[in-house]
């Protein structure tokens, strides 16, 4: 049986609120009785409501029963003072319409981000006791002894697994350790592959974050051994996804990468390290516990610190350790480690983008409610004569004041209840605008946190927008409020200076906004100019991982041979080219490298691009020195290889290159090479510099990456014709080749900082906007008021025969006046607050004096135009109506 | 005396109509029903507690019910004097309209 229907509980409480007391029960009993006749969705509650609204603020209602007393405790003074404010806010509702969107939008932003702020940065991450939880990196050797930013990508390495072995069983500070690399793994699901996210860890991973498995058991610390059996945890999802939620899950094999391994736990739903989508812990297999021992290793480390050290310590720690191991390895005693908190990882991305967003939102806010405390002052400056005859009757300054902060009170409320509808949507928008995947989105949500902070913000609110007004309200003289006209007086004056500094904190605050998205807008452009040292126009990437059976040199020559052919072969190929490290699609490896210079052999960690002999014409990379790769140079022939410009200047500034040494130090690949050409310089990121870079033929050194490489395909044809003929060309010589297709255009444009370039350029832009339009509406409200005041004034000079010119040359310098000081702040709040944004800034600096210039001059013809209208209504006023007064 | 403006002859009509079952729901019902407009019950208790104001209707509680989640409705009837003042504006209505063809267009 059905239950039947009813009022929605938050229509209830509305209706029971709006609906004088006297018809409250029968009101709502009519309510309830019309959703039982009525089907409920067959009735429109927004109108119902608005009924209601106008019920209650209906003046002509029935005074209520004999139970009604008048106002006499402080609740009931309250109760007065609020339907007053209903009334008074409701006799002006473009005053109240336009108050109320200004504070839902600044309630609604600053919540958003606030929360959103909350959730990322602020709360602990969900393992427990997660403050001594710390990721360890290796330092280059060019960074040892400093303490680089944990953005920077030169600075930190990957761990070797036997390095991590040596912290595990030597480092005091540590209770535990263990190292990672997420991976996707394909799963054998019937006859499908299926990607999932998957994570390649030792047991001490787990073991630190300090995670229960919801069902089975975590990895143990014998597992790292040599020679155990494949094994894997899954996640919840997966579990619920393609299992059901069987318990008798455990002990069952999946296929993971073509190998069957043994399931021997399930995480909890909330378990999301490293990635937000990780479905699969495996442990190593023996193939990479050996690879990742040697030098050059490449695992993410994370650790839990003992009880009692702070991360200080443990680095001192780490650093006496690390000093150590130097002594018994050499190779290890030119790295230095770095300790960073769990969390400031995580965060480290989206820190300075977020943080620079709330201030943004906070600024708006703080203009919004600038903007109605202004408009506040205006209007009780209408209403001093009404003020005055109030305290004349004997109103104290309280009572007075609670009147005001009555109003204020109601646009607040209204203004944080739709300020957290739209904060709900807000946060939807923001996680979809964002150009990446914000760490932690799984954490943020709506949740009694959300609506405190709301309540919060929109408790500022009041107080900003409440103080000055109520503040002014108690300062009103009665004898000059009834005073006829009232102009000129002290009380005026000093209202006229308190709306001026409303007015210039205004400027200047949205002076800063928008010079903060022109700084964003230059970067861009600044980004999007940048010259990466190769044509990027019409050039696909394909990128090959090769299965295990093209792993013998042999057979992956073979391939690459067929696969050039095939593809050149393809129409509108123009040339085609293949390697490790493809700029702008691919990543950065450095392995240890060692040179031949003057001073002797120098050991360091270089990229090292193993390539086809047309990859430089393919790309278009130019050769300044030598001569490039040939088909000649293959296994067997001279070891050779060819160096970037960067590393020339580098090892060999004043002399030439050509007939020097590098070597590759690995223990499949230490031969030394000659280098028989210089290249130019490319950038594989496009906010960093060229670093240096050498080459090696991959048909004779398939380099440390033997596994993967990357086909490049220039073309003159539409993308569209040439990408899927390129695919069916690759597919054709084997089917089975797992790839992913890319342009390299599309590498600028999805770079992390042309993308988050983007977003900030849309939301601080937008933001600005906003603020700057409100600064304008405080100027032109400002001098609006002014003109008003001295109409009394200006028409006896009109009168006099001032000219019409001089009017409006004063007002409009009244104006630009305000400009000029709120500008002059707004520079300074720029040079002293632009450093917090020089890390997310490219190629230009915060305190950049043209985009400042170029910002100043948009404020100050704004100001202009806001001033001109004001200055026209003066000219206009007529001498014979502004004497009437006399 | 105020003259009572359109809407509130309307409802004071259908109070009488409705006799001993005029409350919120029933009138809103009649209202909507015989003039095809489109009402909220705070339009409706708007009026209502104008009539009352002026004296041209009285109210008394009812008994609650089920159906109304326990609430008591609130009934209304016509006061005299309200039927005084409604008898007078309808046939100040019908001697202002006695003669004139609407239905044509020239009038």
């Amino acid at each position: 049986m059905n239950a039947p229907p009813r009022v929605p509980t938050w229509v209830r409480l509305i209706l029971g609120v709006l609906v004088p007391r006297g018809q409250r029960e029968a009101f709502l009993g009519d309510m309830e009785e019309e959703v039982r006749r009525r089907a409920p969705e067959r009735i429109a509650w927004t109108r119902e409501i608005m009924g209601a609204i106008s019920l209650r603020f209906d003046p002509h209602q029935a005074p209520r029963g004999p139970g009604r007393k008048e106002a006499s405790g402080w609740h009931s003074i309250i109760w007065f003072d609020l339907r007053m404010a209903g009334r008074k806010l409701g006799k002006s509702p473009l005053f109240s319409g336009a108050s109320v969107a200004t504070l839902t939008l600044g309630i609604g932003a600053v919540t958003t981000m606030f929360s959103l702020v909350h959730s990322v940065l602020l709360r602990p991450l969900p393992f427990p006791e997660s403050d001594r939880l710390v990721s360890i990196f290796r330092l280059t050797p060019e960074f040892t002894g400093m303490n680089p930013p944990i953005s920077s990508l030169a600075a930190l390495e990957g761990v070797p697994l036997s390095l991590l072995r040596d912290w595990e069983e030597n480092g005091r500070v540590l209770e535990s350790a263990g190292g990672y690399a997420t991976r996707t793994v394909r799963l054998r699901d019937g006859d499908r592959r299926v990607s999932v996210g998957g994570a390649i860890v030792t047991s001490g991973v787990l073991r630190s974050l300090g995670v229960q498995p919801a069902l089975g058991r975590l990895f143990l610390h014998e597992h790292d051994a040599i020679g155990v059996s494949s094994q894997v945890i899954i996640s919840h999802a997966l579990w619920q996804g393609r299992f059901g939620g069987d318990r008798g899950v455990l002990g069952t094999q999946l296929v993971l990468n073509e190998v069957p391994h043994t399931v021997v736990g399930v995480m909890p739903p909330e378990m999301r390290y490293p990635r937000d989508r990780t479905d699969a812990w495996l442990l190593m297999d023996d193939e990479r516990k050996a690879q990742l021992s040697r030098q050059g290793g490449n695992l993410q480390v994370i650790a839990r610190l003992r009880p009692g050290f702070s991360i200080a310590q443990a680095q001192a720690e780490m650093d006496a350790l690390a000093r150590r191991l130097g002594e018994e390895h050499p190779a290890e005693a030119e790295h230095g480690v770095l300790l960073v908190a769990l969390k400031d990882l995580t965060t480290s991305n989206v820190r300075g983008g977020l943080l620079l967003l709330f201030g943004a939102v906070a600024l708006v806010l703080l203009i919004a409610c600038a903007n109605i405390a202004n408009l506040f002052l205006l209007r009780s400056s209408e209403r001093r004569r009404e003020l005055g005859v109030h305290q004349a009757l004997g109103a104290s300054a309280w009572r007075l004041a609670s009147q005001h902060l009555s109003e204020v009170f109601l646009l607040v409320i209204m203004g944080g209840v739709l300020g957290c509808l739209l904060a709900v949507l807000g946060q939807e928008l923001f996680l979809n605008l964002y150009p990446d995947r914000l760490p932690r989105t799984s954490e943020v949500g709506l949740d009694l946190r959300f609506f405190l902070i709301a309540a919060g913000v929109s408790c500022l609110a009041a107080l900003l927008v409440g103080t000055l007004p109520a503040y002014r309200a108690t300062k009103v003289s009665v004898n000059e409020a009834l005073a006829e006209g009232g102009r000129g007086s002290s009380g005026s004056r000093g209202r006229n200076r308190l709306l001026n500094g409303v007015a210039v904190a205004e400027i200047s605050l949205a002076f800063l906004l928008l010079a903060g998205a022109g700084l964003f807008v230059r970067s861009l452009v600044g980004l999007l100019a940048v010259d990466p040292g190769f044509s990027v126009e019409n050039k696909l990437t394909m990128t090959v991982s090769l299965p295990a059976r093209y792993r013998e040199p042999a057979a992956a020559e073979a391939l690459f041979l067929e696969l050039n052919e095939q593809l050149a072969s393809v129409p509108g190929v123009e040339s085609v080219g293949h390697a490790t490290h493809v700029p702008l699609v691919g990543w950065i490896s450095d392995p240890p490298t060692s040179v031949e210079t003057a001073q002797g052999e120098v050991r360091g960690a270089h990229m090292a691009n193993s390539v086809s002999p047309s990859y430089f014409s393919t790309l278009g990379i130019p050769l300044l020195e030598g001569r490039l790769f040939t088909p000649d140079d293959r296994a067997g022939g001279e070891p050779v290889a060819l160096v970037n410009a960067a590393m020339a200047r580098r090892y060999w500034p004043e002399e030439n290159a050509i007939g020097r040494r590098v070597r590759l130090d690995l223990p499949t690949d230490s031969v030394w090479r000659t280098v028989v050409g210089v290249v130019g310089d490319v950038r594989h990121l496009v906010e960093v510099e060229p670093f240096p870079e050498y080459y090696l033929p991959f048909f004779q050194a398939p380099g440390p990456n033997a596994w993967y490489q990357v086909m490049v395909v220039a073309f003159d044809q539409e993308p569209g014709v040439v990408a899927p003929a390129a695919l069916q060309a690759l597919r054709d010589v084997d089917p089975d080749l797992p790839t992913s297709m890319r342009l390299i255009e599309e590498g600028i444009q999805g770079s992390r900082m042309v993308r988050n370039a983007r977003f900030l350029i849309l939301v601080l832009g937008g933001l600005a906007g906003l603020a700057g339009i409100l600064a304008v509406l405080g100027v032109y409200a400002v001098l609006a008021f002014a003109v008003q005041q001295r109409s009394h004034e200006i028409g006896i000079r009109l009168a006099l025969g001032a000219g019409k010119g001089r009017v409006l040359k004063e007002v409009m310098g009244r104006g630009m006046a305000v400009g000029s000081i709120g500008l002059a702040a707004g520079v300074s709040l720029a040079l002293v607050g632009g450093r917090a944004i020089e890390s997310l800034l490219f190629g230009v600096s915060p305190s950049d004096p043209k985009t400042l210039a170029a910002i100043g001059l948009l404020v100050a013809a704004s100001i202009l135009g806001a001033s001109y209208f004001p200055a026209r209504r003066a000219t206009s006023v007529d001498p014979v109506e502004a004497l009437k007064g006399e | 005396m105020a003259h009572p403006g359109e809407f509130e002859i309307l409802v004071l009509l259908g109070v009488l109509r409705l006799g001993s079952e005029a409350y919120g729901v029933t009138l809103r019902e009649e209202l909507e029903e015989r003039t095809s407009r489109t009402l909220t019950l705070g339009a409706v208790y708007k009026t209502l507690g104008r009539l009352e104001g002026k004296g041209h209707l009285q109210s008394r509680t009812g008994a609650p019910t089920a159906e109304r989640g326990g609430r008591r409705k609130k009934l209304y009837e016509v006061t005299p004097g309200g039927r005084a003042v409604l008898s007078r504006s309808l046939s100040d209505l019908e001697s202002m309209g006695r003669g004139l063809d609407l239905a044509s267009e020239e009038t």
